[in-house]
C-alpha cells in the first residue's frame, strides 16, 4: 500500500513538465562546467606533466568535480523547490488532499510518501553526474573514491535541506507561488550571510555565517569527512520536516504549541552539535591536515590562545586561516582566537602573538613552518619525524583524446529522449483496465 | 444503522463568525440537503465535519461517540469537496487504477452507471466539467463509508445527465447510505433530499422534511423556493 503511494508520488514528480525542463538545465549546467574544467584543468596540466612539484597541485576532485557539480548547486538552489514544493502545494490548491487522506493512508504516510519521492529526484539528481565519472576515467583520469562519496553526500545532504524548506514553504503557503518565494528567500539568505562575512560587517553575522548551509557544504567539497556538517544538515532538515508536518496534519490542533515544542527539543541538539567536533581530512593529498608527525605533535600541547593584531578582512589572515587556523582547529578544539583593537593593533599590527601555559611569543609570519617553530619554543617538546606520508604526487592530465561528442550525446540527446518517452507514455490498454 | 449529530459547532476565521451555533441531526438512510446562499457557511461546515478543520466549538458525533479527529471521522465519512480538481496530467484509466487499488475494490456498478469507461483513455485536464464532476463522484461514492458528504454535486450537469446522477444517489441511498448534500439550485434540491436544513450567514433558519416545512411556513404548494423565502423573512 505504501509502495503504491510512493510510487503515485514519484510519478508525480517525473511526470511534471517542469521535470524536464528542470534536467535539461542541469544537462547543460553539467555539460558547460565539467568541459570547461576538463578543459582548463588539462591546459594546466602541460606544464605540471614534467615538474613533479608543480604536478603536486592536480587533484582531480578540486580541479574538475567541484566545479562540475557546482552546476548542481545553483539548479538545487534556485530550481528544485520549484518542482519539490508542487509535491505537497499542487495537493493543497487542487484539494485532492482531502482526497488522498481519505483513502486508507494515515497522513504520516502520505507525507513519508512524498518524502521518499523528493528523495529519488534527489538521488536521480545526483545520479546525471554518473556520466562525467566514466568519461574522466576514459580519458586516463584518476578517480578518487573516497572523495567523490564525499562530495555525492555533502551534495545529497543539501538536496535534503533544500527538499526540507521546499515541504516547509509549501504547508506554509497557500499558493505554490507565495510558497517558491519563500523558499528561495530561505536558501539566498545563506549565500547573503557568507557574503556578509566575507565583508565582515558585523560580528554577530560573522558568527551566523559560521552555520550557513554554504559554509557546511564547503567541508564536503574540500574533502573533509564532519561529524558536525553531517548532523547539522540532517538535525535542520529534520526540524523543518518535523515543523512542515505539523502544518500539514489535520489530526494537530495546537500547532503552534505543536511547532513551540519541537523548537526548545531541537535548540540542545543544535547546541550539543555545535560544541562536538569530529574532523578527518579524507583528501588524497592531505592539503586539509597538517603531517603525522605535527598532528602528534599538537595533540601534546595544552591549550593555545592566539592574539591576531590584524584586521579580519586582511589578505593576510585569510590565508592564515585558510593554511594555519583550519587545519589547526581540525586537531585541536581548545584554540582560543582573538583580535586586537584600537591603539595596541596599530601598534603591533601583522603580529600574531601566540600564549600556551602563561609563556608568550610572536612572529609575524604565518608559514605553518614558522609557527610550528614558535609553538615548540613556547612548549618546549619536539616534533619527532616519524612515519610522515608520502608526498602527494599529484595527477596533472594532458588530453589527447577527443570527447566533446560523447558528453553532447549523452546530455542533450540520450537522457532528454529517455525524459521525454517516460513523460509522454500512456497507460497500457487491457480489458479489466481500472 | 449509523446515526450522525452535529452538536453546537462554532466557528471563526480571526474574530469574524462564519458558523453559530449549529446543531442538527441526519435521520438514517436520509438525503440532507444543506441549502443556503453563497457563503452561508455550507462548504465550511462540511470540512468541519469531515474533520480537515476543527471547530472552535462543538462536536461531531456518531454512533453516540464523540469523534474528535479526522482520522476517528474518516472511517464513516466520505467527502467530496466543490473546488476539487483531479490530478490534471494523468490519463482517467491511469487515476482510477491508483483509487481503486488503494481503496482496495473497483465498483464497476458505478463505473458504468457513471459511464466512465468511455473516456478511460483522456488525460483529466482534457475532461469536460461534466465528466470531470462524474469522476469526482465516482471518487466519493466508491465507498463502504456510511455518510456521504458532497458539496455541490450537480454542478456542470446538464438536466438530462443530472437525472441518471440522482438516481444514482438515490440507489445508493437505498442500499443504505446517508447522505449530506450542498445543492445551489433549490429545484435541484427538491427532486433529490427527503429532508432540508437552511443555513444562512452560518446559523440554522429552518430545518425538516418537506411536509414539517410546508405546514411551519403555511406553504401549500411544494415550492421549496416559497418555503425558504418566507423562512428567511421572519
Amino acid at each position: 500500500m505504501k509502495g503504491l503511494l510512493v510510487l503515485k508520488e514519484t510519478k508525480d514528480i517525473f511526470k511534471n513538465k517542469s521535470l524536464l525542463i528542470y534536467f535539461i538545465i542541469l544537462f547543460a549546467v553539467i555539460v558547460y562546467s565539467f568541459y570547461s574544467a576538463v578543459d582548463l584543468y588539462s591546459k594546466a596540466s602541460i606544464a605540471a606533466i614534467n615538474n613533479p612539484l608543480y604536478a603536486a597541485g592536480f587533484e582531480p576532485v578540486p580541479g574538475v568535480f567541484v566545479p562540475t557539480f557546482g552546476g548542481l548547486f545553483i539548479v538545487f538552489s534556485l530550481i528544485a523547490p520549484f518542482i519539490l514544493i508542487r509535491l505537497i502545494g499542487d495537493e493543497k490548491t487542487n484539494n485532492t488532499i482531502y482526497l488522498l487522506s481519505q483513502l486508507p493512508f494515515s497522513l504520516k504516510e502520505i507525507f513519508v510518501s512524498k518524502l521518499s519521492a523528493g528523495l529519488i529526484f534527489i538521488f536521480t539528481s545526483l545520479a546525471a553526474f554518473l556520466p562525467t565519472y566514466a568519461i574522466w576515467s576514459y580519458l586516463g583520469g584518476h578517480i578518487p573514491w573516497k572523495e567523490i562519496v564525499l562530495l555525492n553526500s555533502g551534495y545529497f545532504l543539501y538536496g535534503l535541506f533544500i527538499l526540507s524548506v521546499s515541504f516547509l514553504a509549501s504547508v506554509l503557503f497557500r499558493t505554490n507561488a507565495q510558497a517558491s518565494i519563500f523558499a528561495l528567500s530561505l536558501i539566498i539568505l545563506s549565500w547573503f550571510l557568507d557574503f556578509g562575512k566575507e565583508m565582515h560587517i558585523f560580528s554577530f553575522l560573522n558568527k551566523i555565517s559560521e552555520w550557513t548551509v554554504t559554509k557546511q557544504l564547503k567541508e564536503f567539497e574540500e574533502g573533509i569527512f564532519s561529524f558536525q556538517a553531517i548532523m547539522y544538515f540532517f538535525l535542520l532538515s529534520v526540524f523543518f520536516f518535523i515543523i512542515a508536518f505539523l502544518f500539514f496534519d489535520f489530526n494537530i490542533r495546537k500547532k503552534a504549541i505543536s511547532v513551540f515544542i519541537t523548537v526548545l527539543l531541537f535548540i540542545p541538539l543544535f547546541i550539543l552539535n555545535a560544541n562536538f567536533q569530529y574532523k578527518k581530512d579524507i583528501s588524497e593529498s592531505g592539503k586539509n591536515s597538517f603531517s603525522p608527525s605535527q598532528i602528534e605533535f599538537l595533540k601534546k600541547l595544552p591549550a593555545i590562545k592566539i592574539k591576531v593584531f590584524l584586521e579580519p578582512t586582511d589578505s593576510r589572515f585569510r590565508d592564515y586561516a585558510n593554511d594555519f587556523l583550519k587545519k589547526l582547529k581540525m586537531v585541536k578544539t581548545d584554540v582560543k582566537l582573538e583580535f586586537a583593537e584600537g591603539k595596541e593593533l596599530k601598534d603591533n599590527y601583522g603580529l600574531f602573538r601566540y600564549k600556551i601555559n602563561g609563556h608568550t611569543d610572536q612572529t609575524y609570519s604565518n608559514s605553518s613552518h614558522e609557527i610550528f617553530m614558535v609553538l615548540q619554543n613556547l612548549s618546549g617538546i619536539k616534533i619527532e619525524k616519524t612515519n610522515d606520508r608520502k608526498q602527494f604526487k599529484g595527477y596533472p592530465l594532458f588530453v589527447k583524446k577527443r570527447w566533446s561528442l560523447i558528453i553532447i550525446v549523452i546530455y542533450f540527446f540520450v537522457f532528454p529522449v529517455i525524459i521525454l518517452l517516460y513523460q509522454i507514455k500512456k497507460p497500457r490498454r487491457g480489458k479489466d483496465e481500472a | 444503522m449509523s446515526y450522525l449529530e452535529i452538536r453546537e459547532i462554532e466557528k471563526s476565521y480571526i474574530k469574524t463568525p462564519v458558523l453559530k451555533n449549529i446543531s442538527f441531526s441526519i435521520p438514517e438512510k436520509s438525503i440532507t440537503g444543506i441549502i443556503g446562499p453563497n457563503g452561508a457557511g455550507k462548504s465550511t461546515l462540511f470540512r468541519v465535519i469531515a474533520g480537515f478543520e476543527f471547530p472552535d466549538k462543538g462536536e461531531v458525533i456518531i454512533n453516540q461517540k464523540v469523534l474528535k479527529n479526522f482520522n476517528e471521522r474518516k472511517r464513516y465519512i466520505s467527502f467530496m469537496p466543490e473546488e476539487l480538481k483531479l490530478y490534471p496530467e494523468y490519463y482517467v484509466v491511469e487515476f482510477l487504477r491508483f483509487f481503486n487499488r488503494a481503496n482496495g475494490f473497483t465498483d464497476n456498478e458505478l463505473l458504468e452507471a457513471l459511464s466512465l469507461k468511455s473516456v478511460f483513455h483522456k488525460k483529466i485536464k482534457h475532461l469536460s466539467k461534466g465528466w470531470h464532476q462524474r469522476l469526482k463522484l465516482y471518487t466519493a461514492l466508491s465507498t463502504k463509508k456510511p455518510f456521504i458528504i458532497l458539496d455541490e454535486p450537480f454542478d456542470g450537469f446538464d438536466p438530462l445527465q443530472m437525472k441518471g446522477i440522482i438516481e444514482i444517489i438515490k440507489k445508493r441511498n437505498e442500499l443504505g447510505f446517508s447522505f449530506i448534500l450542498s445543492i445551489h439550485q433549490l429545484a435541484d434540491a427538491q427532486k433529490i433530499c427527503n429532508y432540508y436544513i437552511l443555513i444562512d450567514n452560518g446559523s440554522i433558519v429552518t430545518m425538516g422534511n418537506l411536509a414539517e416545512l410546508k405546514e411551519r411556513y403555511n406553504c401549500e404548494q411544494d415550492d421549496l423556493e416559497t418555503i425558504f423565502l418566507r423562512a428567511l423573512e421572519k
